[in-house]
């Protein structure tokens, strides 16, 4: 059973899409995470839900009711404001029994409840404060209990931990999933960490410019991404823009961009010479190699244009020819001394390691739409943008869970 | 286009032709607005419009036969007559030189203000609020106290030996002007302030930092920045003072009739009431001019940049 | 770092804020003369002024007058100016622009002209003497002034309160009294306080629409001015004074007075 699903809804703000066809389903218990840059839509999108923003076109269900009509008061869902909107002339205990209130709780069983939900969220005995009282971390902690006390259908979390300093969020966040986790909560967070999104969730919408680019679990998002614009956002994408020069067995010979050298890569359906492809591999996929060393047998080649140290990494910048760089990230202590700047180094990656985005050449890569309506691009290598979906596989319309997590899925093809 | 190849979603131009709704209109704001704007619009608009219709009707004094304007008589009245021509003049001199006195008074103690440690701010806020808190009346009879001939200002010029005789300091253009200025003062004060103290300190600094004097730093950082200050305070200054009735009523003892005395005698004393009603229309119109004059000058001197 | 100018600059500061002062202390120091004159210095030391200040009859029926008239505009500005400053701060509707040109235009009429024009209304419509035309004009001249402090509350408030109280189940209406209401009070307090002074220090418009028995005390002060000019007068305006200062420093408690900036 979807605790929410939302069937193509569009929202304008005057001229301003604020999101563009989306749709997706969530399952009961879910922990679902909107992903994107600001402006993309998501936090529209949590309002929706909320009830604070009707749908332009679309619908909203939750719990299988069309609640497009219903006014923000009837629909018993529980949401963590930004900056918390914690009730500044009521108490801790008071602001997480005003719900309560509402819902018309008799007093023994709202005490009960309210101390219940703060021991939940380890604040027994602050009952009686004021909420600038609390430090920004107790306030989230109030928020979130405000928000579980009235046993909500569904959870929402608009970007909750924003706020809070770096050692404090980490802990949030394990204590907020390990909550969702106890109670069931369908529950959908906002954020535009992606490092928060891909730790936190069984599944990820990424979104941009109002729309879904993809949904799939961490994992997915992370390593098959299914536009040019998820590959950028999600992690540090490396890119490497080349022509397919020739075809050998199950491998496609791919000359890259900007240098002579060549890669290989695995074959694709329509890869014939001439083809231009463009692949995506995670800066700790790329492997180096000291020149000339013992097992240089590294099929690219480049020169470390700079070094960053991070700790328990490095980071390294390779130039393999003009227009063409990868980012390496490196254990630190695995490569020996590591490497300097000016150093040559063998590039190496493993096949299974390579990610071939959409067919688009890289001037289009932004604009995802720019596809749709342009035949001229084979069906193979439009596995991008959103507004493909459904063009292989017969369709994926709403309702249909093929993927694991339960939800409707709007990405079309698997990546190569 | 791709025909019907594509399933799923409709192109992306099929969106425009959603709905581009906002939040679905309700009665609730008009409902909430209702008391007011009965008030506001219907009262208070119809004693507006009312008030043109009487300035429109002939006066006591009666337009001379065979004019050809029939419905403007209390207006050409007024703008045939030196006299009365004469004390709109003096108006609005004394409105201009009230504006520029305030701001010339106005703003060190503005930059004083934004700049002072919040103790220190407290009290120069009490300071500059309650009189603008109190009564104009009790105001002006605070100066008549201070300006008379037996006054403490006189006493002090005779025995210091700067005059022989009391210097005339109220009942004439002098009092009004103080009087006024200490009136509208406060206002000029917090404008400037809160324009000045949300200026960066850092600009400021950046500005000593970078070798220009104080003066120069005043001059080109502090002054640009804080002129739309200046100008919405003159802006408030210049047109309460021309519309101001009580602190000349009082502190001119009739020698100053600014227009606002007039329009008071006309109704008051000569219960001409159509004649009245346009002169209140003429001084609206001037303060209206005022307002727009002012704002004019403020979006000239941004539209020009910083004055070099 | 002291340097002239600076120095020069906080002298030319103090010095107008004697200016500012000047006139409410001389007034203060007379009120306290032994002598049948206003002097400054004052000679002597008496009370006897401020007897006869709350003894005088036109003092006492003005201030009675000027009181009532006061606090009812307040609380009717407080009502609608509630209602109008939500409306125009929490709402979208067609012709907001004109409305909140409305809402504010009697403060860029000058007060004379709005009550000429009351007056013209009055006579026109025959309406008799009687404190409601009076608390109706000052009405006019208060709502502003409350919907101002009003809006500017509400706009500092964070909406997300409103639609956190939503969300948690409440109704609008709920909302409004349990979340909105309680937290723009302070707000709503001081635009009364301000609405009161500016129609108990009213005479221009009081002095058209008053007639003769209902006398404000604004009026009552300016003609006891004219004929007599004995220091109860200075008595009375230091009493006045102290109201003011008092309501001074509730504005500051309730809304800060730096923010005091946004009147006129």
């Amino acid at each position: 059973m979807y605790d929410v699903r939302l069937d193509g809804v569009s929202k304008a703000f005057g001229e301003v899409e604020a999101v563009r066809n989306v749709s997706l389903a969530v399952d009961a218990g879910n922990f679902l995470s909107l992903l994107g840059p600001s402006g993309c839509g998501k936090t529209t999108l949590l309002r929706m839900l909320a009830g604070f923003v009707r749908p332009g076109r679309g619908e909203v269900y939750i719990r299988n009711q069309m609640v497009n009509d219903v006014p923000p008061f009837r629909r018993n869902v529980g949401m963590v404001f930004q900056n918390y909107a914690l009730f500044p002339h009521l108490t801790v205990a008071e602001n997480v029994g005003y719900g309560l209130v509402a819902r018309k709780i008799s007093r023994p069983e709202r005490e009960r409840r309210v101390e219940e939900a703060l021991s939940l969220v380890h604040l027994t005995n602050f009952d009686g404060r004021y909420p600038r009282q609390l430090s920004g971390g107790q306030q989230q902690r109030v928020a979130l209990a405000r928000a579980i006390v009235i046993r909500p259908a569904v959870l929402l979390l608009d970007e909750p931990l924003g706020s809070l300093d770096r050692k404090l969020r980490e802990r949030m966040q394990v204590e907020v999933r390990q909550l969702q986790r106890t109670l069931g909560i369908t529950t959908i967070f906002v954020t535009h960490d992606q490092e928060e999104a891909l730790s936190m969730s069984d599944l990820v919408g990424v979104m941009n410019g109002g729309r879904l680019e993809q949904l799939g679990t961490p994992a997915e998002i992370y390593e098959r991404p299914a536009t040019t614009f998820v590959a950028d956002f999600v992690g540090t994408s490396n890119r490497l823009d080349g022509t397919v020069v020739g075809l050998d067995g199950e491998e496609s010979l791919v000359q890259v961009a900007g240098t002579r050298q060549h890669l290989r890569i695995p074959q694709r359906t329509g890869d014939a010479p001439g083809v231009p492809v463009s692949i995506m591999v995670r800066p700790e996929y790329v492997e180096l190699t000291a020149r000339g060393g013992p097992g240089d047998d590294a099929p690219l080649f480049g020169e470390v244009r700079f070094s960053a140290y991070l700790g328990a990494s490095v980071r390294y910048e390779v130039e393999l020819g003009e227009g063409a760089s990868l980012v390496s990230l490196r254990p630190r202590g695995i490569d020996g001394g590591g490497y300097a700047r000016g150093d040559r180094v063998g590039v190496r990656i493993a096949p299974e390691c390579f990610y071939r985005l959409a067919g688009e050449p890289r001037n289009r890569a932004g604009a995802a739409a720019g596809v749709e309506s342009d035949g001229a691009i084979p069906d193979s290598f439009a596995n991008g943008p959103v507004g493909e979906a459904g063009s292989d596989e017969g369709g994926s319309g709403v309702g249909e869970s093929r993927r694991s997590g339960g939800l409707v899925p709007r990405i079309g093809d698997e990546p190569a | 286009m791709v025909d019907g190849t594509v399933a799923g979603d409709p192109p992306a131009s099929a969106g425009t032709s959603g709905e581009r709704e906002t939040t679905a209109p309700t009665a609730i704001p008009y409902l909430l607005l209702a008391p007011s704007l009965l008030l506001l619009g219907l009262l208070f608009g119809t004693a507006l419009v009312l008030l043109l219709a009487l300035s429109l009707s002939p006066g006591a004094i009666p337009v001379q036969p065979g004019s050809s304007v029939r419905f403007l008589g209390n207006y050409v009245r007024f703008l045939a007559d030196t006299y009365y021509l004469g004390q709109l003049a003096v108006t609005l001199e004394i409105g201009l030189l009230v504006t520029a006195a305030c701001a010339l008074l106005g703003y060190p103690v503005a930059y004083s203000l934004a700049k002072a440690p919040p103790g220190r701010r407290r009290l120069m806020m009490a300071i500059i609020v309650t009189p603008l808190l109190t009564d104009p009346i009790i105001r002006a009879y605070g100066w008549v106290v201070i300006l008379g001939n037996e006054g403490p200002l006189n006493r002090l010029l005779l025995r210091t030996g700067l005059v022989d005789a009391p210097v005339k300091l109220m009942y004439n253009w002098l009092g009004v002007v103080i009087g006024l200025v200490h009136f509208l003062l406060p206002f000029m004060i917090l404008s400037i302030a809160s324009v000045l103290q949300k200026l960066d300190v850092a600009l400021e600094e950046a500005s000593l930092n970078l070798g220009h004097t104080r003066f120069g730093t005043f001059r080109r950082v502090l002054l640009p920045l804080s002129l739309p200050g200046v100008m919405a305070g003159s802006t408030i200054v210049f047109t309460l003072c021309i519309s101001a009735f009580v602190t000349p009523q009082i502190l001119g003892g009739g020698a100053i009739q600014m227009l606002p005395n007039l329009i008071y005698q006309q109704i008051v004393e000569l219960y001409d009431l159509n004649f009245g009603s346009a002169m209140a229309l003429i001084l609206l119109v001037v303060a209206m001019g005022g307002l727009l004059g002012f704002q004019a000058i403020a979006r000239r001197l941004w539209a020009e940049g910083q004055p070099s | 770092m002291r340097t002239g100018s600076l120095r020069l600059g906080s002298i030319a500061t103090w010095a107008v804020l004697v200016f500012l002062l000047a006139p409410l202390v001389v007034i203060v120091a007379a009120s306290v003369g032994a002598g049948g004159y206003l002097t400054f210095p004052p000679q002597g030391f008496s009370l006897k002024w401020y007897a006869k200040a709350v003894t005088t009859e036109g003092f006492v029926r003005g201030f009675r007058v000027s009181f009532l008239v006061g606090l009812a505009a307040a609380a009717g500005a407080a009502v609608l100016g509630v209602g109008a400053a939500v409306a125009i701060t929490r709402h979208r509707f067609p012709g907001k622009a004109a409305v909140e040109g409305v809402l504010l235009a009697p403060l860029v009429v000058p007060h004379i002209v709005t009550g000429i024009a009351l007056l013209g209304l009055f006579t026109t419509l025959r309406a008799p003497y009687s404190l409601w035309r009076l608390i109706l004009a000052h009405l006019i001249i208060t709502v502003p002034y409350v919907v101002r402090t009003v809006a500017a509350g509400l706009h500092d408030q964070d909406p997300c309160l409103e639609e956190a109280s939503l969300n948690l189940g409440r109704t609008h209406l709920q909302t409004f009294l349990h979340v909105t209401l309680p937290l723009i009070l302070p707000c709503l307090l001081a635009g009364s306080i301000f609405a009161f002074i500016i129609s108990f220090e009213n005479y221009i418009i009081s002095v058209f629409l008053a007639g003769p028995s209902y006398a404000t005390l604004p009026m009552e002060l300016y003609g006891y001015m004219q004929y007599i000019t004995d220091p109860a007068l200075a008595a009375l305006s230091t009493m006045l004074l102290a109201i003011t200062v008092g309501l001074m420093l509730a504005l500051d408690r309730l809304f800060g007075i730096d923010r005091l900036t946004l009147f006129r």
